[in-house]
């Protein structure tokens, strides 16, 4: 026998946690073992992730009811004794499921239901002192947002956090020492992304954030980058709400429009191929978790591996471009971040992100919100967390209540060039003015009798228009920007 | 219900194609009604590949595995008999010479999917397998097996002049052609081909769309659904082939019935129904002589940059403006014919692969002479009859002998290649880096002889040529 193992479980919940400890009692046996799970001739991969000398824990996420059944195999290839079945049964708790992509473009979870993400940027919150930490998940329950995206390797200690992350223990001259995983690391960051989960929010997890391998430190091999994503991924794909995004890119932009994304970035460097190490997230995670690089638009997303495009771009308007020519979903990762910091991407006011919130959204992607408004210290929310004070989150919380009260299948619109809108045709129209002060807008609808309604979405109110209409309709506006209007079939 | 796959015991190499071939309804128009794709799994990643109709109540599902161990698969289908079938099948290494498919490796270079470098050297045999002229196909691939040739560029669609047996369409020629029922037996035999360029080491450029119907046939202004059927059915039956290359278009500027839109759009459907990311570009027709953008080959779903262009001396042009490899695939072609791009001399066409390779970009040959039996080398095949081919031959073994990255290995003072064009000088001054010695060597391109001159060269250094064109010299640091 080469595994002992313990705390089988005999009944897991549905999108539950199945976990066992393994111990090697051979003094041989270092390599993770593996371990294949099958129901009704479906079959998943799951390798266990190190938590000491010889020991480890094999994690599995039961996805359909029924009996499931697992075998464990050495590293050699053998099979181990270590094998059995567990009965996976409908819970309550974890009703929905994992996000994955639905009508090609859109969201749902597992379940069916719709799943619109409204993610704000906490790159570090994880990092700081517990007040800070405490402070951070206060934040987010009184907030607008259901998806968190922090990073699991951040940039080297930045203000407001009092410890370093990063999945490598350090040697004695304080570089990463990349054949040394930090299991203890990897503990912490689980019990904090569990903090996130308790309060319902979807948590996407950057593994390569900014910061390195540009010089300032030691890029990492491509071996100890290989062993810390199936580490990372074998922990942490058996939580429903998690996903996963190789990279967080500045905006890197060359060639044509749009033109604002151009001066934000001389041409990159030589791009990293991210290629192999979205095979290694999509071997090992057996929860076919959603799976992204953030990269510029001239980016080529079209790898099947890459469930949605996370664009980083000033510009928002690129998101229908790149909507209907990947067919898959559009998140703009980074378009700035509201702030009163040095960087023009960290000085944005609330009006330009609010702006750029709801033009993504009503160009058919969904964007990213972030906060840089200087602390005493110099932290900052989306850096290490602490206290909302931007403008845009309570707008966030306005653009949330109008979507969500929407029809679930809106596409982007060809037919008005002038404004932006979002169509479910013949249902439900959403034009969006931004910074134009249109005195009034024209719709030609099919037939039927709809309300309108006139939103002032930095102001968030929402007026409607006493007389239903049929057809041809010119609806006033009052002469100010980031207005909006909403247009419903009534019968 | 399990399924066993027509590929042998179970067994598919690395980068070899797992074939599944199922019996389904025939009724009706299975092209257009049945849809069918598997599901293969390797561990926990998934790729699906889209399955076609093979006509005869026959449907086939073509998957390269890219990694040794364990595949499973499932299909999925609207046809109940196709739907739900599973099975497995193991993957082994891959065979003697096969590298896998080819890759952009950095702005400049390709590489297989093994990591061996792969540097294009290809040839133009636009419909060598239209007429299915066995004699005629057996004498092009000896030509390429005796040749340096490792890529072909090559039509899936027929020109307005051919009358070849079988067409990609069903129906009567040219009117009648039903672009909705497919020629499985043309795409038999293209398919046949593309396995033995793959069996002798050469790419197949797959060029779906040329503008050469000129309203015969109806096939340049096709409606875009059935452009796209056709483009994905295409991809369902080759993609799999891993020595295959998409060329969207062959001179597309010269298409007038599409817009770039239309390209562009093509190029998206074409990266959305490759599973494997086969390398894409798209060629363009006019501007032969012209300083005038091209297509935007920085559009994402571009790999690298197919380009007609008939000066050799803009590479850097073109890399500065998008860095991506630049492959001229069309330069004029050695040859007698009567049209301007058919009537070169070996020496000139000789003197344009060497100054675009010099200079970071690759070429690709074509061949036009007419006093021989048949159509020229360049439509449709057969023997090789210029000067160019072992001089190319010649110009690929110095390539290869030389740093996989030339310029960054000149930028580093490795390695330099210093080709003196038409222009004959007796002698020349060349600068070299102060620090180290170099082993210096005259190479003559037109009689394919390298003489060395020694180690010690450093500095400024003056070296005797012979006072003729097409001379080279190369110097390597020791």
């Amino acid at each position: 026998m080469i595994f002992g193992s313990s705390g089988a479980p005999k009944v897991v919940e549905r999108w539950g946690m199945f976990q066992l400890v393994l111990e090697a009692v051979e003094s041989a046996a270092a390599t993770a073992p593996v371990a294949q799970f099958e129901q009704n001739g479906r079959f998943f991969t799951s390798r266990a992730f190190p938590i000491g000398p010889r020991r480890w824990v094999l994690r599995f996420m039961p996805d359909e009811e029924g009996v499931w059944t697992y075998a464990l195999t050495s590293p050699t290839g053998h099979l181990a004794s270590a094998c059995g079945s567990f009965r996976c049964e409908d819970g309550t708790s974890k009703r929905h499921g994992p996000v994955t992509v639905a009508n090609r473009t859109r969201f749902a979870y597992r379940d069916g239901e719709r799943y619109l993400p409204f993610t704000t940027t906490l790159v570090g919150w994880h990092l700081a002192d517990v007040r800070r930490r405490d402070k951070t998940l206060a934040a987010l329950r009184g907030s607008p947002f259901n998806r968190v995206r922090m990073a699991v390797d951040p940039p080297p200690v930045s203000p407001g956090q009092v410890r370093r992350g990063g999945p490598f223990l350090l040697d004695r001259l304080g570089r990463p020492d990349f054949g040394r995983i930090d299991l203890a690391y990897f503990e912490q960051l689980e019990d904090e992304v569990t903090e996130l989960m308790a309060l319902g929010m979807e948590v996407e997890l950057v593994l390569f954030a900014p910061g390195h391998g540009d010089g300032a430190s030691e890029p990492m091999p491509y071996e100890a980058a290989d062993s810390y994503v199936s580490t990372l991924v074998s922990r942490f794909a058996a939580y429903p709400a998690i996903s996963w995004c190789l990279s967080a890119e500045s905006p890197v932009v060359r060639g044509d429009p749009p033109e604002t994304c151009r001066e934000t970035q001389d041409r990159a460097g030589p791009q990293t191929d991210w290629r192999p190490l979205l095979r290694t997230v999509a071997e090992w995670d057996y929860g076919h978790h959603l799976l992204s690089v953030e990269a510029g638009p001239d980016f080529d997303f079209g790898d099947p591996l890459l469930s949605h495009v996370t664009l980083s771009c000033l510009e928002p308007r690129v998101i229908s471009r790149l909507v209907s020519e990947y067919q898959k979903p559009v998140i703009l990762g980074n378009c700035g971040f509201e702030g009163d910091l040095a960087e023009p991407t960290s000085s944005l006011t609330g009006e330009a992100l609010v702006a750029a919130i709801w033009e993504g959204t009503i160009r058919g992607g969904y964007v990213n919100h972030g906060e840089a408004y200087s602390g005493g210290d110099g932290s900052t929310w989306s850096g290490s967390g602490g206290e909302l004070r931007g403008q845009s989150v309570p707008r966030v919380a306005f653009l949330r209540r109008v979507l969500e009260s929407a029809p679930a299948d809106l596409q982007y619109s060809k037919n008005y060039v002038h404004a932006s809108t979002l169509e479910s045709p013949g249902r439900y129209y959403l034009q969006y003015c931004e910074k134009h002060q249109f005195p009034h807008r024209t719709f030609v609808l099919p037939e039927g009798v709809y309300e309108a309604q006139v939103l002032d979405t930095w102001n968030m109110t929402i007026e409607t228009i006493e007389e239903p209409f049929e057809g041809n309709v010119t609806i006033n506006l009052p002469v100010r920007p980031y207005q909006a209007i909403q247009l419903r079939r009534l019968t | 219900m399990t399924v066993t796959a027509a590929a042998g015991d179970g067994e598919v190499e690395r980068w070899g194609v797992h074939e599944l071939t199922l019996e389904g309804p025939s009724g009706g128009n299975p092209f257009l009604d049945v849809e069918l794709s598997g599901r293969y799994q390797y561990r926990n990643r998934v790729v699906d590949a889209t399955g076609f109709y093979d006509d005869d109540g026959v449907y086939r599902i073509r998957f390269m595995p890219d990694q040794e161990g364990l595949w499973r698969f499932r299909t999925t289908s609207t046809a109940r008999e196709l739907d739900g079938l599973t099975g497995s099948f193991e993957c082994v290494a891959p065979r003697l010479g096969n590298h896998g498919p080819v890759a952009v490796a950095s702005e400049t270079a390709f590489r297989y999917a093994d990591g061996s470098p792969y540097r294009p050297f290809g040839t133009t045999c636009y419909h060598w397998t239209h007429e299915l002229d066995h004699g005629r196909e057996e004498q092009t691939l000896s030509a390429l097996r005796s040749s340096a040739f490792n890529k072909v560029r090559m039509c899936v669609l027929p020109t307005r002049d051919l009358t070849p047996p079988r067409l990609p369409f069903q129906g009567t020629d040219p009117h009648g052609l039903d672009k909705t029922r497919f020629d499985t037996t043309f795409f038999h035999h293209l398919e046949d081909r593309i396995k033995d360029l793959g069996d002798i080491g050469v790419e197949a450029d797959v060029i779906l769309f040329h503008p050469y119907d000129h309203g015969y046939r109806g096939l340049d202004n096709m409606s875009s659904d059935d452009d796209e059927r056709y483009a994905r059915y295409v991809l369902a039956r080759l993609a799999a082939y891993r020595n295959v290359w998409w060329s969207i278009a062959n001179e597309y500027d010269f298409n007038r019935a599409k817009t770039i839109a239309d390209w562009k759009r093509l190029l998206q459907l074409v990266r959305r129904s490759d599973p494997y990311g086969h390398l894409r570009s798209i060629h363009n027709g006019s501007l032969m002589y012209e300083h005038a953008p091209l297509f935007d080959f920085n559009d994402p779903s571009i790999t690298h940059q197919s380009i007609q262009h008939w000066e050799a001396s803009l590479v850097g042009t073109w890399l500065s403006g998008c860095p991506k490899p630049v492959i001229v695939d069309e330069i004029g072609y050695e040859g007698d014919g009567p049209r301007r791009w058919g009537n070169l001399t070996g020496e000139v066409l000789i003197d344009r692969f060497w100054r675009i390779v010099v200079s970071g970009g690759y070429v690709t040959h074509g061949e036009c002479f007419t006093g021989f039996e048949g159509p020229p080398w360049m439509s449709a095949g057969g023997q090789l009859h210029g000067d160019c081919p072992p001089r190319v031959g010649f110009l690929r073994a110095i390539v290869e002998e030389g740093p996989v990255d030339s310029l960054q290995a000149t930028r580093a003072g490795e390695h330099f290649l210093r080709y003196f064009g038409l222009g004959q000088p007796r002698r020349v001054v060349w600068d070299l880096p102060e620090e180290g010695f170099y082993q210096v060597d005259r190479i003559d391109a037109w009689n394919m002889t390298i003489t060395p001159l020694g180690d010690h060269y450093r500095g400024r250094i003056s070296i005797d040529l012979p006072g003729r064109p097409l001379m080279a010299l190369r110097a390597r640091r020791r």
